[in-house]
């Protein structure tokens, strides 16, 4: 049988097998987990843990403005009885509180458990009089309750456990002090991780609204689920446009370069190869592919576009593969080994990106070498009008001595680099963001005037259970209160005020008095008071029925008030409990850190321990890269057997490297996480370009063939990462700005050696 | 009776009817609307089978500016002052501010006498449904809580008046309380 249809039959082949793999394994995600980091130690894992997936990350802030302040208070009534309705809301804050039944409250019943009670007949009197008073005002609620709590245990627990501190109302809806806004506080059921959720979370908010859209009546949202949502679509539209405007550019590019729309798909071919195979291998090894793997990861595999424009450039067919073969088989690899830095970045979306990559750029390699010849059967070449460009811009950069230039400028960039390396990093994460800084001021903003600040310190006590964790948070807290009294801090939050430890409450259980004793006290407390002799049998009934319960711990309060409270505050951290205390104005770091020591618990500030991990990733990446790099090297070394042959690719490689670096120094200032992983993809960009460069030096091909491949390259690739670059969303800024000055120095400084090497061999 | 009395005496008659088949608690709702009332005497009785005898309250109450005031004299001296959604009572030195919504039973009061003195048609059926029985120079208005959590208290709200005063309320609890308030005239000193 004929090479070509047997290599044609088994290639379509497997690209149909691998298909059907991927459409029967079609496991996307779009919960961004995978890219966020785990933490690279005990108390940042937890952190990152609380961050992502803690209560207050499910917490979405609904605000409606407006000049009515009656409207103001129906908008949120009407928005939380409709919005409770659609299950999609674990509990909805803002509007007249309902108490549960208290026949069904394990809090009412466990009432006494949970809190100090003063049985003297004293305080039980004042108590009796007091709920005389009230029952004439009208201020008594609940009949059943006032018989079996007439000292009102229960209701000044309720009010302890509410989340704002001080809170203005009308209608009773939650308002801003000047009666402009009215709030509603919304705990979303789904996890914030879970985009999809969230969006339709988000989307029934807006649909509920919807009725009162001209009503002169606005409404504003703000809080975790909104910003990833936010950031979900403001990614999506931007890939998708960019993909749009970038496939349609390239296309374009391709169409006039080659005046073929058959050549236009031959040269997708291993692109669109290289995807399939990344996709199955991802979903092979991780059993998913996350949304943004494959969006960012085609990105990055776009630099495989290149291989078969070098092979084009050198005629299309099998002989040209085969000069080629060495060249190509080289850049693939070290471009792989430059995108092993992403396994070990520690962020698995990353790593999933890496072997996305990896297997991508070899497969892409793989079937431009194998494949697409054998769709050829004549020569091919670029129009000759790329012949005259390659010339006049080498004769350019030879005129103005670019080589020269490019010595001083890395020895500056490196210089610089030295100098300013610990500072040369951005550390903090606010400047990655894709949420803008309008919506940033927009949560603050909303956040102080319903005075729910977003706590960022915290001390964190660590044990082996619940009860340990418990006891010692219930040890720390009255030190905590003298904090306050010596201004060092203005309020605190801990489990314990909600959750007593079991030890404590078998205390209050021991302290109970018994039957005949609070008949007595409850006896000569109604003594002169009008109440029936009967009426608070119940009460007594309930403080004896209290002594024989057994204790409450965590899992018991699934489904109460108290649950979303005490679990953004106690945390089941595998073998190790956590508990959690917010710190509201620590005024003087240093005491509170002191104070941390001496109570066995540790300050955790958060912008500053996310500024450390950052550090950390940064780190490590920046290792990772430094190791691929030497492995480079010892690739090349290996292959070429030449010290003179390796310093004349490997140099401009990493002059081309320090000058990106130098450059987006200046331009930008300091250069994140994700500035760095794409100097991966110079690194193979430029490592690419230098190959081919050499192949001209040592007369396998010729001027005009690499001088046009490689323009050709760099124009496809700079026509993708400079849209990207000019996008609004941080990460893809600092992707696109990489790989479009690195890009373009490559193309600068090769086309600059091949000059000079057709020089040095017109001398000779 | 000159046949120029009789005509008379049917003028008036006629006048009064038409008046009369006119009247609804839009049209009473109408002669409150906004004014302001100010300070009058009240005595308030609340029979409840919680107690063994009644608790029996005097003082004065006023609506003026949007704010209900109530001045407890007997049995203890107190003020109450509801502006908004907020209930301010003050105990001499001291003062203690509640939200009324926690509070249906004083809600539906302070509800009722606000709708009523600012003319607050919308306001009054948005909670309640309304009966309104007699005529200009003595009415009746009965209201039934509408709302699931309020209906849960009481069970119906009856408020007396003639022309545009009002006479009493009474508040007719499910717990079967009951609590009558009767107010004086108007006290200008």
């Amino acid at each position: 049988m004929n090479k070509k249809i047997v290599v044609k039959t088994i290639w379509i082949s497997l690209v149909l097998l691998i298909s059907i793999f991927i459409l029967n394994n079609n496991s996307f995600k779009t919960d961004i987990t995978q890219f966020l980091p785990a933490g690279v130690d005990k108390e940042s894992s937890l952190l990152m843990k609380l961050l992502q997936d803690g209560p207050g990350s499910r917490v979405i802030i609904a605000e409606f403005s407006g000049e009515n302040k009656d409207e103001l208070a129906s908008v949120a009534k009407y928005m939380s009885v409709e919005l409770s309705k659609t299950g999609k809301f674990q509990k909805i804050l803002g509007t007249e509180i309902s108490i549960p039944d208290i026949d069904d409250d394990i809090l009412f019943r466990y009432r006494f458990l949970l809190t100090d009670t003063d049985f003297s007949v004293k305080n039980i009197k004042s108590e009796l009089s007091k709920r005389l008073e009230e029952l004439s005002y009208g201020l008594i609620v609940d009949r059943k309750q006032f018989k079996r709590d007439p000292v009102n245990v229960y209701l000044s627990y309720l009010k302890s456990l509410s989340s704002i501190n001080s809170r203005y109302t009308y209608k009773g809806v939650w308002f801003s002090e000047d009666k402009k806004n009215s709030y509603l506080l919304l705990y979303s059921s789904s996890s914030s991780l879970d985009l999809i959720s969230q969006e339709k979370v988000i989307n029934s908010i807006y649909k509920s609204f919807g009725i009162y859209e001209n009503k002169n009546i606005k409404i504003k949202l703000t809080g975790p689920p909104v910003f990833a949502v936010y950031s979900k679509s403001a990614i999506q539209k931007t890939s998708q446009f960019i993909s749009l405007i970038s496939s349609i550019g390239i296309v374009i590019l391709i169409y006039f370069s080659y005046r073929s729309f058959r050549r236009v798909f031959l040269i997708s071919i291993p692109l669109l190869s290289g995807i399939l195979s990344g996709t199955s291998v991802v979903l092979l090894l991780f059993g998913q592919i996350h949304a943004i793997t494959l969006a960012f990861g085609i990105t990055i595999l776009g630099i495989a576009i290149d291989y078969p424009i070098h092979l084009y450039s050198h005629g299309g067919t099998r002989s040209a593969a085969k000069q080629i073969r060495r060249t190509l088989a080289l850049s693939a690899i070290t471009t792989s080994i430059g995108f092993i830095a992403l396994l070990l970045s520690g962020f698995d979306g990353l790593q999933q990106m890496g072997v996305f990559a990896i297997f991508g750029v070899i497969t892409a390699a793989f079937v431009t070498h194998w494949v697409l010849p054998e769709f050829e059967s004549r020569e091919i070449y670029l129009q000759a009008l790329y012949d005259v460009h390659v010339k006049n811009i080498i004769l350019i950069l030879n005129k103005i001595k670019v080589i020269d230039a490019f010595k001083v400028l890395t020895l500056i960039s490196i210089i610089f680099f030295l100098f300013n390396y610990p500072n040369l990093w951005e550390k903090g994460i606010k400047k990655i963001s894709p949420v803008p800084e309008q919506l940033i001021n927009l949560d603050e903003q909303i956040r102080s005037r319903i005075n729910a600040p977003e706590p960022g310190e915290f001390l964190l006590i660590s044990g082996r259970s619940q009860e340990q964790v418990l006891q010692k948070s219930e040890e720390i807290v009255p030190d905590l209160e003298d904090l306050i009294k010596k201004s060092l801090l203005k309020s605190f939050d801990a489990p314990s005020l909600y959750l007593p430890s079991k030890s404590r409450q078998a205390k209050r259980q021991e302290n109970l008095p018994l039957k005949s004793s609070i008949e007595d006290i409850v006896k000569q407390a109604q003594d002169n008071l009008p109440f029936q002799n009967q009426l608070f049998v119940p009460f007594i009934t309930d403080i004896v029925t209290s002594k024989k319960l057994p204790l409450l711990d965590y899992n018991k309060l699934k489904d109460t008030l108290l649950e979303m409270r005490v679990s953004s505050l106690l945390i089941d951290d595998v073998n190790e409990w956590h508990a959690v205390i917010p710190l509201d104005n620590v005024s003087k770091i240093a005491d509170i850190e002191n104070f941390a020591k001496i109570h066995d618990a540790q300050y955790i500030n958060t912008a500053n321990k996310i500024s450390d991990m950052m550090g950390i990733y940064l780190n490590n990446a920046l290792v990772s890269m430094s190791y691929g790099l030497c492995f480079i090297l010892i690739i090349i070394i290996l292959v070429f057997r030449s010290i003179k042959k390796v310093t004349m690719i490997v140099l401009p490689v990493i002059s081309v490297i320090f000058m990106t670096v130098g450059c987006l120094a200046l331009i930008i200032g300091n250069l994140n996480i994700f500035h760095v992983i794409s100097l991966l993809v110079v690194l193979g960009i430029s490592l690419d370009y230098f190959l081919y460069v050499d192949r001209f030096k040592s007369n396998a091909s010729g001027y005009k063939t690499i001088g046009s491949s490689l323009l050709m390259c760099s124009m496809t690739t700079l026509l993708v990462f400079f849209i990207l670059s000019i996008t609004s969303i941080p990460v893809l800024q600092a992707i696109g700005q990489t790989i479009s000055i690195g890009t373009f120095f490559s193309l600068v400084l090769s086309l600059a050696y091949i000059g000079a090497i057709d020089q040095n061999k017109t001398h000779i | 009776m000159s046949k120029w009395m009789i005509a008379m005496l049917l003028i008036s008659l006629n006048s009064y009817i038409l008046a009369d088949s006119t009247f609804g608690i839009k049209e009473l709702l109408k002669k409150f609307d906004g004014r302001q009332y100010p300070l009058r005497s009240y005595v308030e009785r609340r029979e409840s089978d919680f107690l063994i005898t009644p608790i029996v309250s005097e003082g004065y109450i006023s609506y003026e500016n949007n704010e209900l005031i109530k001045l407890v004299n007997n049995p203890f001296k107190k003020k109450f002052t509801v502006i908004d959604d907020v209930l301010i009572i003050t105990d001499g030195e001291y003062q203690k501010t509640i939200s009324i919504s926690d509070y249906p039973g004083l809600k539906s009061f302070v509800t009722v006498f606000r709708a009523i003195l600012a003319g607050d048609y919308e306001g009054l059926i948005e909670d309640f449904n309304t009966n309104l029985s007699g005529n200009v120079d003595r009415w009746s208005l009965e209201l039934k809580p509408k709302n699931v959590k309020l209906k849960s208290i009481i069970y119906e709200i009856a408020v007396n008046g003639k022309f545009d005063q009002i006479n009493s309320f009474d508040f007719y609890e499910n717990g079967g309380d009951h609590i009558k308030i009767i107010l004086g005239k108007i006290d200008n000193e």
